[in-house]
């Protein structure tokens, strides 16, 4: 009960103080994509890369078959684009609070917005991508439908479950600091084990429940249910309810985490 | 000042949890069962203050008293263990040497930074931002990250940081012992001028003459708990006894220490020769025909010490053994100030109406000085000097030691100046030039 005054007075505290995220998110999205040469065109040419390397190692080299008429490239931007967005803001997240430790020590202010920030200036980028496949799907011949609208649902989905993971990972962190190593290796795992650059179908069928456990799973697939399959999220209302139960373990629980950590922060940076 | 309250703490303390590991940190934090992981360090114990609004109040203590840890919860960055604060109004604070500047980020950069962090918007500091500029006063270096600034250079950018944002308590902690004299003088003034608008503040300083010239108030820490508040003046005071006091005890200390070591005690009253402590900065000349084997500081209860107060009685003592025979021995101190120029000295040389017994090889004698401290408060560096004086223009040095120990005065600055006086002012009314 106490935890959860607490995780209620936390996000009134960080709803207050909606304006300083405002002004934070402008300035780390511009020290960020501002801050080197080629700044801004490294956010776009790294994925970028990455889409051309397996676009020629499986298209060119594996020969891999369209999917359902889909042009391989298309089928796996869509899921790598928000593959990205996570796993950025993941990154990025968990280091929010070390790397501003030279303010934490010396200010006082809602500490909880700083993963927060971090999350919202991926955002920034993840939309550009957003209107890159757009745009690719209408050169490639699709006409946009109402489906497109339900990527703003996935998103938020997106939001609040790498809110509270980067709660718990940017607080821990502080404390232990193997933490960055495994989630770098949890990562990497997930890549490869979330149906990113694959289809669920290659999988036998007793294997799917499991991939099922993954709330990754749930965003990734809807991303391309909103591009390609066109299905609603509620057609597997099942998947859904999951999916919002863990989020909600994982934000309230991130929240409770942060809160109870926060006091300490100052003392061992 | 008014009645109201600015600042109220209420039984705070602030245990630094030892732990052998950070990973036990994490663990004691998120075992439901609170299993204990820690050594408990109490940096604060049980401070209860009361600070209104408008009151300027001076912190002191030694290292490790706990004035940082305090400021640090009132400010809000650090969480007190137990206890409550409460604060009404708007903090900006200069905690240990600055602000939070990053080091990668231009100094512009991080002045923006941190205003947003006080909840500034863009505009507001638009506005701030040539003030705070014109006041740090650092030039083209405005857009030069942080990193390679000079020391005074960060805290002038902080302090205009800290004082331009319309604090209604400010919290300086020895930020400004860094900055010039000129930047001091202008700091103040700034200070000032907060203090006459109605701000609260707050400062930790080893600077006592600036306790006692801007304080209402001051306060003692000693052992992380209040030792003592009240007058600026008379806490300072008590802050320089104090200070003596733990001298003295770590002089025992040395001398038991050098007992046990069975080294040679030539003096059986006095312990500390102060030519055999830190001779780092010590200069000698001299040809040699006498030598000063030892030099002590007496205070006017006789304490061995140097630390003196304001218009107190202090001997120095000086060993001195004769190489060969000589006529007319005089022996001397002098006190001066840090860029070497002599402000107060006893000489038997300049005493014409004294003679000094002729002495022969083999010697050893015992020379006191007796004078009254007429120094203002400031650290001041002693020198001693045995010679020869056989007339006017015929003089020569058998050993000199400049520079053997700083001397410290204590006590309440009467007037502006060097010299520490008594003096009466009479003002009377001798007409009116309008009639």
């Amino acid at each position: 009960m106490q935890s959860f005054r607490m995780f209620l007075s936390f996000i009134a505290e960080l709803l207050s103080r909606r304006n300083l995220v405002y002004e934070l998110t402008k300035r780390d999205f511009k020290s960020v994509y501002f801050g080197s040469y080629l700044g801004i065109v490294w956010a776009f040419l790294l994925p970028l890369a990455n889409v051309f390397i397996f676009w020629f190692v499986f298209q060119i080299g594996f020969r891999a078959q369209p999917k359902g008429g889909f042009p391989f490239i298309l089928w796996y931007i869509t899921a790598l684009i928000i593959w990205n967005f996570f796993s950025d803001s993941v990154n990025n997240g968990m280091n929010s609070v070390t790397q501003n430790r030279f303010v934490v020590k010396k200010v006082a202010f809602s500490l909880g917005i700083l993963p927060i920030v971090k999350i919202l200036s991926a955002l920034i980028i993840h939309l550009f991508f957003i209107l890159l496949v757009m745009v690719l799907f209408i050169v490639y011949g699709q006409v946009p439908d109402l489906h497109y609208l339900q990527i703003i649902y996935y998103l938020f989905a997106t939001f609040v479950f790498v809110t509270g993971l980067s709660w718990i990972t940017s607080s821990v962190v502080i404390f232990f600091r193997d933490l960055r190593q495994i989630v770098s290796i949890v990562m990497q795992f997930g890549f490869f084990l979330t149906p990113i650059f694959w289809d669920l179908s290659i999988l036998p069928e007793k294997y799917h429940i499991m991939m099922k456990f993954n709330p990754v799973f749930y965003i990734v697939e809807g991303y391309r249910e909103s591009f390609i399959t066109k299905v609603w999220f509620w057609e597997h209302w099942g998947m859904t309810l999951y999916f919002w139960t863990v989020t909600a373990g994982v934000f309230v629980l991130g929240a409770v985490v942060f809160r109870r950590l926060r006091p300490h922060f100052a003392d061992v940076l | 000042m008014s009645n109201e309250i600015a600042i109220k703490v209420e039984d705070v303390t602030k245990i630094y949890k030892l732990y052998d590991s950070p990973t036990d940190r994490l663990k004691e934090a998120l075992n439901p069962f609170r299993k204990k992981y820690h050594r408990d360090f109490h940096a604060i114990d049980g401070v209860s203050l009361e600070i209104m609004k408008g009151e300027t109040v001076g912190i002191i203590g030694q290292n490790g008293a706990g004035k940082s840890t305090l400021l640090k919860m009132i400010t809000g960055v650090l969480t007190p263990s137990s206890g409550k604060i409460q604060v009404k109004g708007r903090i900006s604070a200069l905690l240990e040497l600055g602000a939070g500047f990053n080091p990668d980020v231009s100094g512009l950069e991080n002045v923006y930074f941190n205003g947003t962090l006080m909840g500034f918007t863009k505009e507001e500091l638009d506005a701030k931002i040539d003030d705070v500029l014109a006041f740090a006063d650092i030039g083209a270096f405005i857009h030069q990250p942080v990193k390679i600034y000079s020391s005074g250079m960060f805290v002038r950018l902080a302090f205009a940081m800290a004082v331009h944002v319309a604090p209604e308590i400010l919290i300086v902690d020895e930020a400004l012992s860094v900055g010039d004299t000129m930047f001091q003088s202008k700091c103040f003034e700034k200070i000032k001028s907060l203090m006459e608008g109605g701000a609260t503040t707050l400062f930790v300083t080893h600077n006592v003459n600036a306790i006692n010239t801007f304080c209402n108030r001051a306060i003692m820490l000693d052992g992380g708990k209040v030792f003592s508040q009240g007058p600026p003046q008379s806490i300072t005071l008590q802050y320089y006894e104090m200070i003596r006091e733990k001298d003295h005890l770590s002089q025992n200390f040395k001398k038991s220490v050098k007992k046990i070591a069975g080294e040679e005690i030539t003096e059986s009253t006095r312990k500390i020769n102060l030519l055999k402590g830190n001779t780092s900065c010590i200069s000698k000349y001299g040809v040699g025909v006498a030598t000063i084997k030892g030099c002590f500081l007496l205070n006017s209860e006789a304490t061995e010490t140097t630390l003196i107060r304001c218009g107190e009685s202090f001997a120095v003592i000086l060993n001195i053994q004769f190489n060969d025979d000589i006529d007319n021995p005089c022996y001397g101190f002098s006190i001066s100030n840090p860029m070497g120029i002599v402000l107060l000295s006893s000489h038997t040389y300049h005493d014409r109406t004294l003679s000094f017994d002729k002495r022969a090889k083999g010697d050893v004698i015992e020379v006191e000085l007796k004078t009254s401290m007429l120094l203002n408060p400031g650290k001041f560096l002693l020198s001693i000097g045995v010679g020869e004086h056989r007339s006017a223009k015929d003089f020569t040095n058998f050993d000199v030691v400049k520079n053997i120990c700083e001397i410290e005065v204590y006590g309440k600055s009467s007037y502006h100046g060097i010299i520490h006086h008594d003096s009466a002012i009479r003002v009377s009314l001798k007409g009116s030039a309008d009639a």
